[in-house]
């Protein structure tokens, strides 16, 4: 069993590189191009100049300068954890840092150029904090840029090289809390600002300097907004999950019972419930979602439930269960929870019903006709016993079949549901990433996607060998 | 005449010989009620898409003015209409070969189609050839869709064996429909003045004007129409009681937390529409006419000129569903979005199957590494959540309908081509391909005319929940607002449904009603399919 697990899990890794191969270049061929144009809209809209540096700089920031097949390998080694360590080092002309100077000395309308506007911004405020000069504060940033930085390093290494940064000057007494977190606020930006201005000046050659090889931590690259793509799909996978793993025991619970009856009584029922479930199937999720949103939760309608997101504002200081309190009923963290939940779990689950049912009945018809279960009725064991312990665990392995063609099919649920209710899931973080043509977004949306669906064929799999002693993989 | 029914039908059989295994599955199907419920609403879907500019436009079927009689309806087809339309005619023509099945038929129709289509679209490549606005996409799909004729009109007569007398009919029929549309090209004149047959009307023209059953273009905007559906809101007159039960219900929603405010608002927005209901009641002009809207207060107040309307006694006119909020009538823009339902259904499903089955068909026959190979590309496609490369495929290339169609099919054909694949494992062993490989019957012929026949069938059931699918990827699509921005589809209206912060319910549950007994009717046919197909329940 453990070789035939590692061995799938290898075979994982080519289909993998194959999927967000497919991907990967459907973006990168498409007509409307992936270039800084597309990228950054401010810059496009901007002319002359300044439009062609901002351009150049994402095109060099994403690697767009680069032939499409070495754009994709940089990619996969970015993203594999055997791989290249790359490092980041900018070497700093004098000439580009004489630029940046001269750009801060000027008067402040005359510059026109973003990068430097900001990056002169952020450090004339950061002196202004410190009461140092801005030649002092320019001075350690400089400094600082040979470290390894936030924009496509190892990381985001900004932060707490900011908070270092800003200690290092020993007089954090003089600052309150609010005044120091946006003096860091303002040290992360100029670092960024500083970084751009640097990289238009710079006619470098490749950006990334690919160093050894090394086992390191996966890394995803660096959405639009200049947050770690790893960092976002942490906070949106496991939102879907949650929805998947409450809707999946819903749908199987529902079908069981339904597909067992229908078996056993046949007739009518059976025909009523085979017709509604797929009646339920036919029916779009976005018509009941929006329906559901419409009726039960908007303003002008009946407002039993919240209309978006998964919990309160206040859900963070709520007590876990509810509770009574002087205020009368407090529902607590959990029951808001399920209060959330109540309207997009409803979507996800209808639709799943009509195969699963059709599944139940089907295996458990074939089961009660086959001669093990008429020995065992002529043995006089109760029909109970038949249905449940002999006949219902033959018809299971359909059922665990289904599992993993059920995540896959949830997935694409979610991407609606969670668009009309909010909730910022995987499904939301894809569309809105395919909306802001956001590459590194994309392309760690799909990888996880692709990851979730071949696990759950790899657990069924495996659950199919638990549930069925004639199948060994070994 | 004297012998019974039973007899004859007997008689033919014989004649004839036993039906294939199709020929009897698809009986076994429709002889089910689900099945017909579900093959009526495909058929009156059908109906509309071919008819649909017969019924619904604003252009009249016939007009009489000083230059006396004309039909701007006829004039104003588009080559897809017409196209549509001879299809259906040649269809009707053929019924009188009485030496082909039905199904026989319906390839020669599809053929004389496939004659016919690229000398309706002449006069519009070249008009957008010359006008030089034909995109590169254009020049593709064009390009594209003359290859496929070409291939079909070369095809078919290979392919299908039918009696010469059968091909020499329906290439007379063609002909004369081609000499036809070579005499009376296409010509649907750009950019027609939709609004123009009304004003003429309001004028007090006197030309006569005889129109469709519903006298609206899908296009048509119409700032004068009365939003709500008209079975809904019988008359299209409010009460003045209604009308200020309705803005005070407004008002609070536009200021939810100031009494006073809300009664001011109140206050204005009744003096306002009755002054406009007084002006147009004496005067005659339309509303928007008469003075810019003077009060507003955002999105939720875009209702109001619902009730504007209501207090407007106007031209009476009749829109069944209600109209969009341009004025646009929802049951022409349902009726004419028959079309691009269905065509999406099957064009995206068609392209799924063909790919489905070449992929399928080689991995089955040939097996061995190319197997392997083609394993790993199912897996991929299989383990793609689909529906983010839709959307990145969508954003990226931009929306245009055949685009979406080719897209759907792409992204679709793994399930196809592992039933093909299995099915072909199977058959390369039979005795009958064995046979006809030893007798020398090139490989083409051993995949297509041999092996692909028997392997139909599951592939049948697939496309009959497939097309249910890309009807409802496609409403996804259209409601995340990634749909068609031209054409009226059943998905894009349900996007309408919710912009501006209103919800329009009309626009919602006719459109969601049509999409739910579209995807229900072809469920309920694949389910029916795949019940005769199954040995199991023939017990």
């Amino acid at each position: 069993m453990v070789s035939y697990i590692s061995r799938r899990l290898l075979l994982m890794i080519p289909t993998l590189v194959g999927i967000t191969a497919v991907v990967f270049f459907v973006m990168a061929l498409a007509p409307g191009q992936f270039s800084g144009l597309t990228l950054d809209p401010e810059g496009a809209q901007e002319q002359g100049q300044d439009t062609r540096r901002a351009l150049q700089y994402v095109n060099r920031r994403y690697g767009l300068d680069q032939p499409v097949y070495v754009q994709y390998l940089r990619w996969l080694n970015q993203v594999s954890p055997f791989g290249f360590r790359t490092s980041d080092r900018i070497e700093l002309d004098p000439a580009d840092l004489e630029a940046v100077r001269q750009a801060l000395s000027e008067p402040a309308q005359t510059r026109n150029d973003r990068a430097l506007t900001a990056l002169a911004e952020s450090v004339l405020r950061l002196a202004l904090y410190r009461g140092e000069s801005w030649e002092a504060v320019l001075e350690r940033l400089t400094r600082a840029l040979e470290e390894p930085l936030a924009v496509t390093g190892e990381g985001d290494t900004a932060v707490p090289a900011g908070i270092a940064f800003i200690r290092q000057t020993g007089d954090d007494t003089r600052l309150s809390e609010s005044d120091f977190e946006k003096a860091m606020g303002s040290e992360r930006q100029a670092r960024v600002a500083l970084r751009q201005a640097v990289v238009y000046e710079v006619n470098s050659r490749s950006r990334v300097l690919f160093t050894r090889p090394a086992i390191k931590w996966p890394n995803f690259g660096i959405d639009r907004n200049e947050r770690p793509v790893l960092e976002r799909l942490g906070e949106a996978v496991p939102i879907t999950l949650l929805l998947s793993v409450i809707t999946i025991p819903i749908v199987y619970f529902v079908s069981i019972v339904t597909g067992v009856y229908a078996a056993r009584k046949r007739g009518v029922f059976d025909f009523l419930s085979g017709t509604v479930m797929l009646g339920l199937w036919s029916f779009p999720i976005i018509g009941a979602g929006v329906l559901l949103i419409v009726y039960f939760a908007s303003v002008d309608y009946l407002q039993w439930f919240p209309t978006a997101g998964l919990e309160s504002d206040d859900a963070a200081s709520m007590r876990f269960l509810p509770s009574f309190n002087e205020d009368g009923f407090a529902r607590g963290w959990l029951l808001d929870r399920l209060w959330h939940l109540v309207l997009p779990l409803i979507c996800l689950t209808y639709t799943g019903f009509a195969v699963l049912t059709k599944l139940t009945r089907g295996a458990v018809l074939d089961n009660l006709a086959q001669d093990y279960a008429r020995a065992a009725r002529a043995k006089g064991v109760a029909e109970g016993d038949i249905l449940w312990r002999h006949v219902f665990r033959n018809s299971l392995l359909p059922l665990i079949t289904m599992a993993a063609s059920i995540l896959p099919s949830l997935i694409v649920g979610s991407v609606v549901v969670e668009n009309i209710f909010s909730i910022q899931g995987m499904g939301k973080l894809g569309v809105d990433a395919a909306f802001a043509n956001d590459r590194e977004l994309i392309l760690g949306v799909t990888l996880i996607g692709g990851l979730i669906g071949l696990t759950s064929e790899l657990i069924r799999d495996v659950c199919y060998a638990i549930a069925d002693p004639r199948v060994s993989y070994d | 005449m004297t012998e019974s029914a039973g007899v004859s039908e007997h008689a033919k059989e014989l004649v004839r010989g036993p039906r294939g295994f199709l020929a009897e599955t698809l009986s076994g199907v429709f002889g089910r009620w689900g099945a017909r419920l579900g093959l009526a609403w495909i058929l009156i879907v059908g109906f509309f898409a071919v008819f649909g500019p017969l019924v619904a436009s604003s252009h009249p079927l016939l007009m009489k003015d000083g230059s006396g009689w004309s039909s701007p309806l006829l004039v104003h087809l588009t080559p897809t209409d017409v196209v549509l339309l001879l299809g259906t005619l040649s269809y009707a023509l053929l019924l009188g070969v009485r030496s082909v099945g039905r199904g026989g038929r319906v390839v020669l129709a599809l053929w004389v189609v496939a004659l016919i289509t690229p000398f309706a679209f002449q006069a519009l490549a070249r008009r957008a050839w010359a006008g030089g606005y034909a995109t590169g996409l254009d020049t593709a799909l064009n390009v594209a869709g003359l290859v496929v004729c070409a291939a079909a009109v070369v095809g078919l007569p290979v392919l299908v064996r039918l009696p010469g007398k059968a091909w020499a009919v329906s290439g007379v029929v063609g002909g004369v429909l081609s000499v036809g549309l070579v005499v009376f090209p296409v010509e649907t004149p750009e950019n027609a003045v939709l609004s123009q047959y009304r004003e003429a009307l309001r004028d007090g023209s006197d030309a006569t004007m005889v129109f469709t059953l519903i006298p609206y273009s899908p296009n048509d905007l119409n700032p004068d129409a009365p939003i709500l559906p008209a079975t809904l809101a019988p008359g299209r007159h409010f009460t003045e009681a209604q009308v200020v039960a309705e803005l005070e219900r407004l008002a609070d929603l536009a200021v939810p937390n100031d009494a006073e405010e809300a009664d001011a608002l109140v206050a204005a927005l009744v003096a306002d529409a009755q002054a406009k209901a007084g002006v147009v009641r004496e005067t005659g002009v339309a509303v928007d006419e008469v003075a810019p809207r003077s009060v507003d207060v955002g999105n939720r107040l875009a209702s109001v000129r619902m009730v504007e309307i209501a207090l407007t006694p106007r031209d009476q006119r009749l829109h069944l569903m209600g109209t969009t909020a341009d004025g646009e009538d929802l049951a022409s823009r349902m009726i004419h979005a028959c079309r691009i339902a269905l065509a999406i259904g099957f064009i995206a499903t068609g392209i799924a199957v063909v790919i489905g089955v070449l992929i399928g068909g080689l991995m089955g026959y040939f097996s061995g590494w190319i197997d392997l190979i083609g394993m790993r590309l199912l897996e991929v496609f299989s383990a793609i959540p689909t529906i983010f490369l839709l959307i990145a495929f969508v954003a990226f290339y931009g929306r245009n309908l055949y685009l979406m169609m080719a897209i759907l099919g792409i992204t679709g054909w793994v399930g196809y081509a592992l039933f093909v694949r299995a099915e072909f494992l199977k058959l390369r062993q039979a005795d009958y391909v064995q046979a006809a490989r030893a007798a020398g019957v090139p490989l083409l012929s051993v995949l297509m005319r041999h092996m692909l026949p028997n392997a139909l069938t599951p592939i049948i059931v697939t496309a009959s929940f497939g097309v249910a699918g890309a009807i409802l990827t496609e409403s996804t699509l259209s409601f995340l607002g990634l749909g068609l921005v031209e054409e009226p589809s059943w998905g894009q209206m349900l996007q309408q449904a919710r912009s501006g912060g209103t919800f329009f319910w009309w626009l919602f549950i006719y459109p969601i009603l049509a999409i739910f007994l579209t995807v229900f009717a072809y469920n309920l046919i694949g389910e029916a399919l795949r019940e005769a197909l199954d040995p199991r329940s023939a017990k």
